[in-house]
């Protein structure tokens, strides 16, 4: 399973969860443990979304420039 | 933008009096040094020292001296013999450099916590935010299983 962090300018972080045969509730059950530990680390956060089946769409987020999928390949 | 290369997304934010805690003198002073030092070549400025948890730098641009103070994000210039013109462009700059700091600060700090779970890399690259291109640090956590 891997996750990966985009730490935005402002302080804005978008998590993304993929791998090979994780289920969502994997994805959302690290995704809940990560938020849950970043105030042991000093990282207050607010506004958290939903954690939201990405395949299916998902809402808006970052692509790395110039149009790099997150998994590193190029389209 | 709809894709389908990952399986979930979240989005949060840091908020504002966790990111000003997260300058402390010991994380803004080096940072502040090396960039003051990158300055135009005829600022000269005299060592950034520590001061009553924050820190202070005299910072001479021909005659002209002025002080300025960070502490905990709070930017204080000298205005007296220097321009206001001058001090607001610096207080711009100093502002986005503290949020600069802030946001590496916040990398270092969950990239601990991610190690927790297992091996961590990290990578400045450059995102599409919304349609603007931004600049963003990426920590990538392949997690033991």
């Amino acid at each position: 399973m891997q996750v990966r962090i985009v730490i935005l300018p402002g302080g804005k972080l978008q998590i993304f969860v993929d791998g090979a045969n994780v289920s969502f509730a994997e994805a959302e059950a690290i995704t809940q443990q990560v938020l849950a530990g970043l105030p042991a680390v000093g990282i207050a956060v607010d506004s958290i979304s939903d954690v939201e089946m990405h395949r299916a769409g998902g809402m808006d987020h970052v692509h790395l420039a110039p149009q790099i999928r997150h998994d590193g390949g190029t389209r | 933008m709809p894709c389908n290369l990952a399986i979930s997304i979240t989005k949060a934010a840091v908020t504002d009096a966790a990111r000003v805690a997260l300058l402390t003198s010991e994380v803004v002073q080096p940072v502040l040094t090396q960039w003051l030092a990158g300055q135009v070549p005829r600022l000269s400025v005299s060592a950034v020292r520590v001061v009553r948890g924050g820190v202070e730098v005299q910072v001479m641009e021909g005659n002209i001296s002025l002080s300025v103070s960070i502490e905990r994000g709070k930017i204080r210039i000298d205005t007296e013999r220097v321009g206001r013109a001058a001090a607001d462009r610096l207080q711009t700059q100093l502002t986005e450099l503290l949020g600069f700091i802030a946001d590496r600060v916040t990398a270092q700090r969950i990239a601990a916590l991610l190690g927790q779970f297992g091996d961590v890399t990290a990578q400045s690259v450059m995102v599409e935010d919304a349609g603007t291109v931004v600049a963003a640090q990426v920590l990538t956590l392949n997690v033991r299983r």
